[in-house]
């Protein structure tokens, strides 16, 4: 009989997580209220306009359906999920219903009352972006004058009720010389900063975000350096979980296997989600669930793969295959190789 | 006669996976997962039953002594009880 009855421990999570992938449980389900914003930022990958959004009822539909396949985390965004006057609703009927939430918002609307309200519900994560320390910069990229004090205040309200936000920042050419006042400020906010560069291509396939990111020598000469800019591992990045314990569920229902994953696998207006997903799932699906590192044609003789943090979803948009290369993961590896290697422009 | 029923703590999130249990504290932050007998056990911690009877379904379902499964369901319920997983119900009197 047991002599360890339960395990504790936070790496228990990514073992939870590999077991639900083994099985195709849906673990982490990323849902899109709406594509509608209030900000009108430039590098944004969202380039579709849906105005048939699930209602409130058809979302308790769906959340039911993700429990019963074994859902427990959820991820809320959008566009704007505040843009949704029953963004609230569904939040709480997720979490009354054993689902655990985090959101991510870019804080504009938020109200002292909203804030009490998301901390009432616990999430596990809150996410939010700033793109600048100065509102200059940032609306630079937001095109909305007043977003960056309506941004901090947001911020700031959170904080107030308890809720600790990361403050996620895409480096571009715009804030590339910011990135050490951005961090200094987000934490005299109370917030945790998270500076990326990694960008995605948009859901259409275009590649314009990409104009924006910054080259190498500026940001060799920015004074910020990435905390774990460096190798992946000598055998590089593992294949990801979508399609096998993520997903992803746009605006109108649509299933994904990844937010950027843009290769529709069903619709729940149509199909059920334990159909789409385990009943009778495509055939795309069932290869992205077989694949296996060796079948990466283009990156296993790669010299850079150690370096590399691919992605199955823009590897899709960019060439037109799961096993493919892309374009965008191999600009970045080379670009985590000589921010490694500084001075080897 | 008096019982002590056992029912899992509020807020507490869970889910079965194949012969384990998965269960989450509210913030989504700290991860138990439950061994098949301990699952059994959790499973039966619905607040209608106490440790004697979670003890008699045990000897039901696994071929083991009623002396063994007793020791497993005390230190089993002991130890969810101390991660804060499992609570005691109000106690309720038999009529």
């Amino acid at each position: 009989m047991s002599i360890q009855p339960a395990r504790t421990q936070r790496p228990l999570l990514h073992e939870v997580m590999a077991k639900c992938s083994r099985l195709n449980i849906p673990m982490q389900v990323v849902l899109e209220l709406t594509y509608r914003c209030n900000l009108r930022c430039s590098h944004c990958y969202i380039d579709l306009a849906e105005t048939d959004e699930l209602s409130f009822d058809e979302w308790k539909e769906v959340l039911g359906q993700l429990k019963e396949e074994g859902s427990i985390y959820l991820l809320f965004t959008g566009g704007e999920i505040m843009v949704r006057n029953d963004f609230l609703e569904i939040a709480t009927y997720a979490r009354r219903n054993g689902l655990l939430i985090g959101l991510l918002t870019n804080c504009t609307l938020i109200t002292p009352d909203i804030s009490r309200a998301i901390a009432e519900l616990r999430p596990f994560s809150i996410g939010t972006s700033l793109y600048g320390a100065t509102a200059s910069t940032h609306e630079s990229v937001t095109g909305v004058p007043g977003s960056f004090h309506k941004t901090l205040e947001g911020i700031q309200l959170l904080v107030a009720a308890g809720v600790v936000p990361t403050v996620q920042t895409i480096v571009m050419q715009t804030n590339v010389q910011e990135l050490p006042q951005i961090e200094e400020l987000v934490e005299s906010l109370g917030a945790r900063s998270d500076i990326n560069i990694g960008m995605a291509p948009s859901k259409t396939g275009s590649d314009f975000p990409f104009q924006y990111a910054p080259g190498v020598e500026s940001l060799l000469n920015c004074g910020w350096q990435p905390e774990t800019p460096g190798p992946t591992g000598e055998q590089g990045p593992q294949l990801c979980k979508a399609g096998k314990a993520n997903c992803s569920i746009s605006p109108h229902g649509d299933v994904f296997p990844c937010i950027l994953f843009p290769m529709k696998l069903g619709n729940l207006r149509e199909s059920s989600f334990d159909s789409i997903w385990r009943l009778e799932p495509c055939a795309e699906l069932r290869y992205l669930r077989s694949m296996r590192r060796s079948d990466l044609y283009a990156c296993n003789g790669c010299e850079l793969r150690a370096y590399c943090q691919r992605c199955t979803g823009s590897a899709y948009i960019e060439s037109g295959r799961m096993d493919g290369p892309s374009s965008s993961a191999c600009r970045q590896a080379q670009l985590r190789w000589q921010l490694t290697e500084v001075g080897e422009v | 006669m008096m019982g002590s029923q056992i029912a899992r703590a509020e807020d507490i999130i869970w889910r079965r996976i194949e012969d384990e249990t998965v269960v989450i504290t509210d913030d989504g932050l700290s991860v138990h997962v439950l061994n098949k007998t301990a699952t059994y056990i959790w499973e039966l911690c619905d607040g209608s039953c106490g440790p004697d009877e979670i003890t008699a379904s045990l000897c039901e379902r696994f071929d083991v002594s009623s002396e063994e499964a007793n020791a497993d369901v005390k230190d089993i319920i002991a130890k969810l009880e101390q991660m804060g997983l499992l609570k005691r119900a109000a106690e309720v009197t038999d009529q």
